[in-house]
């Protein structure tokens, strides 16, 4: 329990150093969040203007505070292109880029588990060799030729088999599910296939060094085969690191699909984080950051309870009550 | 369950490392298979459990009671683990499973073998934790919340749990302080022969042979140089190999029980429980 309360004193420390931060960084960019506002020829009073509009005469101090007061409502503010408020913005974004990486991950375990422990069991070398080659490939793939190649083989209206919609997301967003759900199949597998052969080499470095371990052959000693004692007690064993590794992808995934969801034209997060930067929208961009940093942070959080909670070794090295052998 | 072991040979990367070794061990017999270390005694006791992984070459005949191991299929290798045969392992702290309570440790075999409800495999293991000095409430602890010897004491009643023909213990004491290391061994052996089962015993240490083992196998660099009774062959060995491993056994045991000696000195007493004993490691 006192590890879970440190935990969460830590996040909330760090939340706010990254509040800090992404203030900070915006205010210290070249160029006057008001000037560009007002546009390259505006005069000097527009500018004043828009500066007292927006509250930037104010004391730094004050205006981060100010900030800090509406995200603790859930108000990012407003964006300066188009006036909409940037949590909506954010919000239909992370209804695309969340599914989406969701999937992809689901993808990359159900494809990146299996071989793993099918590689560290594969008997002789051809078998090894062959299992080596499927995750240096697939890992190697470029996920905009991964992504290219599904649509040419699967995009509904370019594809030999054209089954499924490749460009796009419906307007109604999830409130058509089956068209939402649909539109996010090819690229969920094109980084799935990726990440999964990622999690492949993993799982199989993992799985490795524990298979030759006394573990496995107690295990085995007490009446499980190989296969058996690799799968139930090697996966056990190594899930907590595998947590850690899965945790972080899942985080890094967040940005890591933007070229995907330019590939199918997904208006996610990435990409929306990309288009701001693009047009300067000072506000929108902060908001963004500000968020993609504080998930960045729980998904650790989350991560490290996990991880503290599948591996009783760690309670004891902290709680400081380990047996000397 | 008597073992039979014919022209054993056992090459790791093209490289004979175990050359046509011949061991028999009969019902309810305790033979010591003793070497030093890299003579391939371990890979001896794996290679008749069937536990060597797959790109190790194993030829040769191991039968046990009656069924040829080698070449057998995985399935009938895992269904006579733990139930005919337990082994114990060196060290216990790289081979209980960490994230698993010690309850459900010495369970697995049961689990595996028999078609047991929960409740009376929480009866058969409080028994056996009792039958080896540990109290029932280890069952809720992780193998790294004990001492060294309260852990191999479970790993014992994990080899013990389903009465096995045959116990395997491969250098059961060699991780544990001297003191420790006679409490193990008696325990082991007086188990062993309640249940009237036979036992490879493993080492490089005479001096814990004569207490495990009635006869012995005196292996080097992957070949028997010796065999006959343990007493007469720490007596008088034939073979000078065998003289050079008694040697060193003699210094090593002198030095030992000095050190033992001093370790009892230092605790006030000789314990003469071993439970208390072991609480008392687990403290220091």
């Amino acid at each position: 329990m006192r590890f879970v309360l440190r935990r969460l004193l830590l996040f909330v420390v760090a939340l706010l150093a990254i509040s800090v931060a992404v203030f900070a960084m915006l205010r210290v960019l070249p160029g006057d969040v008001a000037a560009v506002m007002a546009g390259v020829n505006s005069p000097p009073e527009r500018v004043a203007q828009l500066r007292a509009e927006l509250g930037l005469d104010r004391p730094l101090a004050v205006q981060y505070l100010d900030w800090c007061a509406n995200l603790l409502h859930g108000d990012l503010g407003a964006s300066m292109l188009t006036g909409r408020s940037v949590s909506e913005q954010v919000g239909v974004r992370a209804s695309i880029t969340f599914p989406l990486i969701t999937l992809g991950l689901l993808v990359a375990l159900v494809i990146g588990i299996p071989l793993g422990c099918a590689a560290t069991l594969a008997r002789g070398h051809r078998a090894r060799a062959a299992y080596r080659l499927v995750s240096i490939v697939g890992g190697a793939i470029p996920a905009l030729w991964s992504g290219m190649l599904l649509i040419l083989l699967f995009g509904r209206g370019v594809g030999l088999i054209g089954v499924l919609p490749s460009q796009g997301f419906p307007a109604a967003g999830w409130g058509a599910p089956v068209q939402a759900l649909t539109s996010l199949v090819l690229p969920a597998l094109s980084v799935g296939i990726i990440v999964g052969a990622g999690l492949m080499r993993y799982t199989r470095s993992a799985l490795g060094e524990l298979a030759a371990s006394g573990y496995i052959e107690m295990a085995m000693s007490c009446g499980m085969t190989r296969t058996q004692a690799v799968r139930q007690v090697g996966l056990r064993l190594a899930m907590p690191q595998m947590v850690s590794v899965v945790g972080l992808t899942f985080a890094e995934m967040i940005t890591g699909v933007m070229v995907i969801e330019n590939l199918f034209a997904l208006p996610g997060l990435g990409t929306g984080l990309v288009t701001d930067v693009g047009n300067r929208d000072l506000i929108a961009v902060q908001g963004e950051l500000f968020m993609l940093a504080a998930f960045f942070l729980l998904i650790g959080l989350l991560v490290d309870l996990a991880h503290r909670a599948l591996d009783p070794r760690l309670k004891a090295s902290i709680g400081g009550n380990e047996v000397s052998a | 369950m008597g073992v039979d072991i014919r022209d054993l040979r056992i090459a790791i990367g093209g490289k004979e490392i175990v050359h046509g070794v011949d061991l028999s061990i009969g019902d309810g017999e305790r033979v010591g298979l003793i070497g030093a270390s890299g003579s391939g005694k371990s890979m001896i006791a794996r290679a008749m459990l069937g536990l060597l992984p797959p790109d190790v070459m194993v030829t040769g005949s191991v039968m046990l009671s009656g069924a040829e191991v080698i070449g057998a299929a995985d399935r009938t290798l895992a269904d006579l683990r733990g139930r005919y045969t337990g082994m114990v392992f060196q060290n216990p702290g790289a081979s209980l499973n960490p994230v698993l309570p010690v309850g459900r440790q010495v369970e697995l075999p049961l689990r595996l073998h028999y078609d047991l409800t929960r409740s009376e495999r929480v009866e058969r293991v409080n028994a056996m934790l009792a039958k080896v000095g540990l109290p029932a409430d280890v069952a809720a602890k992780f193998p790294h919340e004990l001492s060294g010897g309260q852990r191999q004491r479970v790993g014992i009643a994990t080899a013990l749990i389903t009465s096995p023909r045959l116990i395997v213990a491969d250098e059961p004491t060699t991780a544990l302080d001297s003191i420790t290391q006679r409490q193990i061994v008696d325990l082991l052996v007086s188990l062993v022969d309640e249940a009237g089962a036979s036992m490879l015993f493993i080492t490089h240490d005479f001096s814990v042979l004569t207490r495990a083992t009635t006869r012995c196998v005196v292996l080097d660099e992957g070949s028997v140089v010796e065999t006959g009774e343990t007493a007469t062959m720490l007596a008088a060995p034939q073979d000078e190999r065998t003289a050079r491993l008694v040697r060193a056994a003699r210094t090593l045991t002198l030095r030992v029980s000095r050190e033992g000696a001093d370790r009892e000195t230092d605790r006030g007493a000789a314990p003469s429980d071993d439970a208390t004993a072991d609480e008392h490691e687990g403290e220091a």
